[in-house]
């Protein structure tokens, strides 16, 4: 498996909480092979954001967490503690979050912030740091880069922001690059520029994108592979062209049923719906998470450990469904 | 068209701001002539980016804000004429967000209670607050339940319940189902279609998400930058769209389906509401954008059933001639 860039089996998270232990990610195992665009799925509290937190080692001090394989560029981590990752940070792996404005710091100018990073971890001189930020704010389209580096992101739009985001976090030039929402506080026009200049940046410096979004527009558009979380488990995960064309498990279904697509959905009929809501994930939880909202519950739904059924070499899902049943809805 | 039960005739907001703490002061024209008339138990949807004015128009319906020209009638009565407690009688609102739209102080039901008791109503309240949250779906036995306990869903439900107890004709929805996630907006849609038929409201919905605004939508406004420049009947506009921003906002729009791919844009820039253009606002981003353009700003004219705000209209011919070209 070397053209893995991020291999992780059976991680478990667990954070604290007044209740007890939150159990937000339970027990999942993903490869991302090189050029690669993995989106994760799902509905808040799922655990994608924890999933990416966890891959960059950012997690809170207090949470426990587990992995039988934790492989990041080359390495195996799982064991180690995620202190071990710093060095990781920037260099192989690097973030990009959901709103530009509250992760950049309003009080240092772009030029402080995008080469701060650099300086410190691979000894650059201000000068080369700085050389490489120019090149960069240009590649994303940042129009005039050497005015806009002495400037506060204030004096920039949302949308550009989110370019000077991803500028920063390639200025380790990292292997892997994750973006937690990305373009979900941007407008829908400004939405596809961002989403097709991270295709072309993953075409032109062979990056690999962990995507994570709730929506499935967003997913269709640039996923190579996709996994659908659904209380902190992959219910399925297969290539993009698979899940949107043939979904199979009823959370995925749902899911997808509940959004009106123009010119399929009637005007003003009622959407499907999923009854009920997430479980709670705090204490013990056996079986499949979804059996109470699903509508072709079992009693096998309730037995550990849930059969995953494969309807291809690339599809898959968690669910005691049979294949035929699967197949002919 | 009968009598409109709302309508905005040539209403403009202008703010004055300044750029950084010492920059020069500017105005802002958040609303810029804007008309639009809403007939009793239609739904209009409202679109647009963020900064197009949206909010603003909301604003100045339910009379939240003062217009600086024109005027906000309801039923035929300036909104000016018409006193506040009565007002809110005739219009309310629901928000995007229904974690800060909601006292968390309060519990479900006395949340509901609270525009009964503001506005004297009579009668049998307790029942009055009970038939309201079982018509909106919300469970009773979490009547007494206080926001923090209650999921996004809940809460919109409850503030829908709060904006409907004294039976309001006019329901404006500023981005209501924004904040959920796509299982619950499709429950909070579905409540709102419900309520519309039984209660025969009259709705505004405003909304960035277009595949939702043209599934509840009647009829539809596109703005940009405080103008409108596209209304159509919800089907036409959606097929052919005929102003090149509404096309440009509609071609951005991701649907589900794989190997769709994105929009080619040529022109990057986003809008800037500071920036007076002396020609058509939209014409620095407009890819068909003529000498003309830039020289004088159209006028909003009536064209073949729909208001278009353009020079040079993309109908459905030289949309074909266009493909044929290329």
């Amino acid at each position: 498996m070397s053209d893995a860039v991020l291999a992780i089996e059976d991680l478990t998270v667990s954070l604290p909480t007044e209740s007890g232990m939150l159990r937000a990610v339970r027990g999942i195992s993903l490869e991302i092979r090189r050029g690669e665009t993995f989106c994760l799925v799902g509905e808040s509290g799922c655990g994608k954001s924890v999933t990416a937190l966890a891959v960059m080692g950012l997690l809170p001090r207090r949470a426990e967490q587990n992995a039988s394989r934790f492989m990041v560029a080359g390495r195996d981590y799982a064991g180690l503690p995620p202190a071990a990752r710093h060095s990781l940070r920037g260099r192989e792996v690097a973030m990009i979050f959901q709103d530009p404005m509250t992760s950049l710091n309003p009080t240092l100018t772009i030029r402080r912030q995008m080469t701060e990073g650099v300086i410190y971890h691979e000894g650059l001189g201000r000068r080369e740091a700085e050389e490489r930020a120019l090149h960069l704010l240009h590649q994303v389209g940042v129009p005039q880069p050497d005015l806009r580096l002495g400037q506060y992101p204030h004096q920039f739009s949302g949308g550009q922001r989110q370019r000077i985001m991803i500028a920063m976090a390639l200025m380790g030039s990292p292997k892997l690059l994750i973006a937690d929402e990305p373009t979900t506080a941007l407008d829908v026009t400004i939405q596809a520029q961002i989403l097709a200049l991270l295709a072309e940046l993953q075409e032109a410096l062979h990056l690999t994108l962990l995507l994570i979004t709730h929506d499935l527009g967003v997913v269709a558009t640039i996923a190579d592979r996709v996994a659908v979380m659904y209380a902190g488990r992959f219910v399925e995960q297969g290539s993009s062209e698979a899940i949107f064309g043939r979904p199979l498990h009823p959370y995925t279904q749902g899911l997808m049923g509940a959004i009106p697509v123009p010119g399929e959905t009637p005007r003003g009929t009622p959407l499907s719906t999923i009854p009920g809501r997430v479980p709670d994930l705090v204490g013990a939880v056996s079986g499949c998470a979804f059996r109470n909202r699903c509508s072709q519950r079992q009693e096998a739904c309730a037995e550990d450990p849930l059969p995953i059924f494969k309807a291809s070499s690339s599809h898959e899902m968690e669910c005691v469904l049979e294949p035929e049943l699967a197949l002919s809805r | 068209m009968t009598k409109p039960l709302l309508s905005l005739s040539e209403v403009t907001r202008r703010y004055r701001i300044r750029k950084g703490l010492f920059g020069a002061r500017r105005e802002l024209t958040a609303v810029n002539k804007l008309s639009l008339n809403l007939a009793e138990g239609e739904t209009l949807g409202l679109v647009g980016e963020s900064g197009c004015g949206k909010s603003t128009a909301v604003k100045l319906m339910l009379g939240l804000e003062k217009p600086d020209e024109g005027e906000v009638r309801i039923a035929g009565r300036s909104i000016d004429s018409i006193d506040r407690r009565s007002l809110s009688r005739m219009v309310q609102p629901v928000f995007q967000d229904p974690y800060y739209s909601l006292n968390p102080t309060r519990n479900v039901s006395d949340a509901v209670l609270q525009p009964l008791k503001v506005h004297r109503v009579a009668g049998d309240l307790k029942a009055q607050v009970r038939r309201m949250l079982d018509l909106v779906g919300f469970p009773t036995r979490l009547a007494e339940a206080y926001p923090a306990q209650l999921s996004g869903g809940q809460r919109q439900r409850v503030a829908i319940a709060r904006a409907l107890v004294l039976k309001p004709k006019i329901l404006i929805c500023d981005e209501p189902t924004s904040a959920l996630d796509v299982s619950v907006q499709a429950q909070v849609i579905n409540l709102l279609l419900e309520l519309r038929r039984e209660l025969t409201l009259t709705m505004i919905f405003v909304s960035h998400n277009l595949a939702v605004v043209e599934h509840i939508s009647d009829r539809v406004s596109v703005m940009y930058l405080g103008q409108l420049v596209e209304e159509a009947e919800t089907d036409q506009l959606f097929r052919r769209p005929a102003h090149p921003y509404t096309q440009m906002l509609l071609s951005s729009t991701l649907a589900p389906t794989p190997g769709a791919g994105l929009p080619s844009f040529t022109r990057h820039a986003a809008a800037d509401a500071t920036v007076q253009a002396k020609g058509c606002a939209f014409a620095p981003r407009c890819e068909g954008a003529q000498a003309q353009c830039l020289a004088k700003a159209p006028e909003l004219e009536r064209q073949d059933g729909r208001f278009i705000r353009c020079f040079y209209p993309k109908t459905a011919e030289t949309r074909s001639l266009d493909k044929a070209v290329s």
